[in-house]
């Protein structure tokens, strides 16, 4: 019975050890970082980390009717500059007096250079560190990670960082981008015949403004920076392998959402605005979109057909043509006029992946690997990004109108 | 006091349930490149080409009521024999607890106590094993029954949550991406890692009641075992896909990682690590227990204590001296690979042909 007691108190003992005295940590004494940005200096082979963290103490409301947090609020940006990513990551607590944590990170921002020449050294480190959450977001901008993260909305409640991160969440509203984590990021990155498709963020103010560093600047550190302004998600950033193909427009975006499957909720329209009379295009609302991609060997050679099934619901009609009642014929018009549309976004973005960048971004190589591994293995795997390019495609688009809206007839107006 | 003792049927499955499933902390990486996306299918199938040996195991036990396998050994071969046989026992028993209590501890430092020194985690894990030890045998069975269900529960659990935006069901279709060799491969190396559950069959037999009659014990738990385990390969692929699934070092703690739930809990991890936990404590008890019970035999029972507080010693110094999860790692995939399942098959050889040694001396003198 002694010798039970003893081990149950060594048990009990050892265990006041374990979390105690060296992995105590007050939450006052971390820094919860929102927003990590990248940069990479091709001239001086530099990298710059900028963080974004919400301030623990200082603020408060401004009240009154309108209360609203200070500015100071919305986050306070800091970078560092060193040799490497991991060293300006470091750097950083030179100049933060609080421990870094990131465990609530919400986006981690890469800038235009290290997009193209630094991503597998950032992915390895993201892919291997326990302190950074792969759950949060990634994102490309145009320009500097640095510029993007320090341009903030003085009159919004939210940091920029949040803002990019809700603008992402919102992203399937416009079909101009679709939401990346780390960990999507790093799988698309490992999957053959498959490449990675980010959210690209531009800012309304003039890329080359310059950003103030209200804390100082001195060798390789910038506090407090700050430059007003609002934060754009203009489409989708493309890759091939570990490298920043190029962008893709909204219209590209949207194609490359029908082809894969995403979950789009987007406006779309029956021609382009601005084309022809405005009055004579129909607004749709999509409410549902899928896709199947098949992949077949016809003749010794890869065709891959595109099956899009499209659920819409119609938000405004002809203006000046068209019947009097949406009658189930007018109906099938009105989807073929809808199919067009997305036909079109399909085409934009197959022309800029297959003869722009070069770049499987749809994942065809990736269903062909499904169909037939051993094939893939044996005879496409190596050779798939000269193939690809000359891929024929055969689209096929199926739209269905299943309601058009509060009204079931055309809107009369006095003449 | 365990010469008296009897596991029941549920006691049976659970104990070699946690002995099997412990592997899944480093089987799975190291097949997945033989057998790619169909390890989940390898991992059930390895686990089962197991219950033979079990079921040998339980069949040899059967001539000798209430001893273990090297009472059989010492009755037909000798003292000198046993005596060799225990020592290997022992020092295997031992690397597969070193190994275990490695792992567990650098995936506890990696993700939750990076600044506490290890020695401390494992001096706490392997004085929980003695205090374990030092009662009855039926109370750490039951405690591992209690822990099992927990366990298990409590991971399926955490990533019931991810069905079905976090589970691509394109990351596991087609299931065999992968040559027959490979997948055979896959299947050998991971019956080596499940035998691990046999070196404690070894000892643990005395204490089943008439274990001719009652092998479906072990064929249950084998079978549930490797439904289990196999379906908890399944859901990490496709969580984390087979090509970042088959590098990582912590499977389950990974996959976890990702879940959140709006958008403040992010990750569910300290959930699977506690899993983990209940699995790591119950291995190294068990290894530390086979180590315990061939050192004790070989100095015919005398001090038990004694004998228990050197088995403990004798893991904990290598693992602090260790002190590396990437050479467990390996040290567990080699005992896996070459050493567990040919030195067990060798032990069972010789406890059936000491079984036939006994009954011709039988035969001899009529009784």
């Amino acid at each position: 019975m002694k010798v039970k007691l003893f081990l149950l108190s060594m048990v009990i003992l050892t265990q006041l050890f374990l979390s105690g005295c060296w992995d105590y940590s007050e939450y006052d004494d971390m820094v919860a970082i929102m927003t990590i940005g990248i940069d990479f200096n091709t001239d001086t082979k530099e990298m710059t980390v900028t963080v974004q963290h919400i301030p623990a103490v200082k603020g408060g409301m401004i009240s009154g009717a309108e209360s609203r947090p200070i500015p100071s609020q919305v986050g306070v940006v800091h970078s560092a500059t060193d040799k490497t990513y991991y060293g300006a990551l470091a750097k950083l607590q030179q100049l933060i007096p609080k421990q870094l944590f990131f465990g609530y990170l919400k986006i981690m921002i890469v800038g235009e250079s290290a997009a193209k020449y630094k991503m597998k050294d950032i992915m390895e480190l993201h892919d291997r560190t326990p302190a950074i959450r792969n759950s949060a977001f990634i994102a490309i901008v145009s320009g500097k990670a640095e510029d993007t993260i320090s341009t903030m909305d003085v009159e919004s409640v939210m940091s920029s960082g949040q803002e990019i991160s809700r603008l992402i969440n919102l992203s399937s509203n416009t079909g101009a981008a679709y939401p990346v984590t780390i960990q999507d990021f790093v799988t698309m990155m490992a999957i053959g015949g498959l490449e990675a498709v980010l959210p690209h963020i531009t800012t309304t103010v003039y890329q080359n403004q310059r950003v103030e560093a209200k804390g100082g600047t001195v060798s390789g550190f910038k506090a407090d920076e700050q430059r007003e302004g609002d934060q754009l998600l203009s489409g989708s950033a493309a890759f091939k392998g570990n490298t920043l193909a190029g962008w893709m427009d909204a219209k590209e975006s949207l194609g490359y959402g029908w082809i894969t499957g995403k979950n789009i909720h987007a406006y779309e329209t029956s021609g382009v605005v601005g084309g022809e009379d405005t009055e004579d295009i129909i607004y749709y609302r999509i409410s549902k979109s899928k896709s199947k991609i098949k992949v077949q060997i016809v003749d010794g050679e890869p065709t891959v057909a595109v099956d899009v099934n499209v659920s819409a619901e119609m938000r405004k009609y002809y203006g000046n043509k068209g019947s009097e009642f949406l009658s189930p014929d007018e109906l099938k018009t009105i989807q073929e006029a809808l199919s067009d549309s997305i036909r079109s976004d399909i085409h934009a973005a197959l022309t800029k992946a297959q003869k722009e960048f070069k770049s499987d971004i749809f994942g065809f190589g990736f269903a062909l690997f499904r169909k037939n591994p051993h094939l893939w293995r044996t005879k496409y795997e190596k050779k798939w990004d000269d193939i690809f390019p000359d891929i024929p495609i055969d689209i096929k688009v199926d739209s269905k109108i299943i309601n058009t809206g509060t009204n079931i007839k055309k809107l009369d107006t006095k003449k | 006091m365990d010469g008296t003792a009897r596991f029941t049927r549920e006691q049976v499955i659970l104990l070699s349930f946690i002995s099997i499933i412990g592997n899944i902390a480093y089987i799975y990486t190291w097949m997945d490149e033989d057998t790619g996306r169909a390890s989940w299918l390898a991992s059930f199938a390895g686990i089962l080409l197991i219950i033979p040996f079990s079921v040998w195991i339980f069949h040899v036990g059967e001539s000798y009521p209430e001893g273990t396998i090297f009472d059989i050994l010492e009755t037909g071969l000798g003292k000198f024999v046993n005596i060799f046989i225990s020592l290997i026992y022992i020092f295997i028993n031992i690397a597969v607890a070193v190994a275990h209590l490695n792992m567990f501890t650098e995936m506890l430092k990696v993700f939750f106590l990076q600044y506490t020194p290890p020695w401390v985690i494992m001096a706490c894990m392997i004085l929980m094993g003695v205090l374990f030890l030092s009662g009855k045998i039926q109370s750490f069975a039951r405690l591992v029954e209690i822990l099992a269900v927990l366990g298990t529960i409590n991971y399926f659990m955490s990533f019931m949550l991810i069905f079905p935006s976090n589970f691509h069901l394109e990351y596991i279709i087609p299931v065999f991406d992968t040559s027959l060799y490979g997948f055979i491969k896959g299947v050998v190396f991971m019956a080596g890692g499940a035998s691990e559950c046999l070196l404690l069959l070894m000892v643990i037999i005395r204490f089943i009641p008439d274990p001719a009659r009652h092998f479906t014990w072990i064929v249950k738990g084998i079978v549930s075992s490797a439904i289990i385990f196999a379906a908890a390969v399944l859901i990490i692929t496709a969580m984390m896909s087979p090509e970042l699934a088959k590098r990582i070092a912590f499977g389950g703690v990974n996959a976890a990682r990702l879940i959140h739930i709006g958008e403040f809990i992010q990750g569910l991890e300290l959930f699977v690590f506690a899993t983990y936990q209940f699995i790591a404590i119950c291995k190294i008890t068990m290894y530390m227990y086979c180590a315990w019970t061939a050192s004790k035999k070989i100095f015919n029972n005398k001090k038990p204590l004694l004998h228990l507080f050197i088995t403990s010693i004798m893991i904990f110094l290598p693992s602090v001296w260790l002190n590396s999860y990437n050479k467990a790692y390996y040290l567990a995939v080699f005992l896996a690979e070459y050493i567990i399942l040919p030195f067990l098959i060798l032990i069972l050889l010789l406890a059936s042909i000491s079984i036939m040694i006994k009954n011709n001396r039988r035969g001899s003198v009529p009784e």
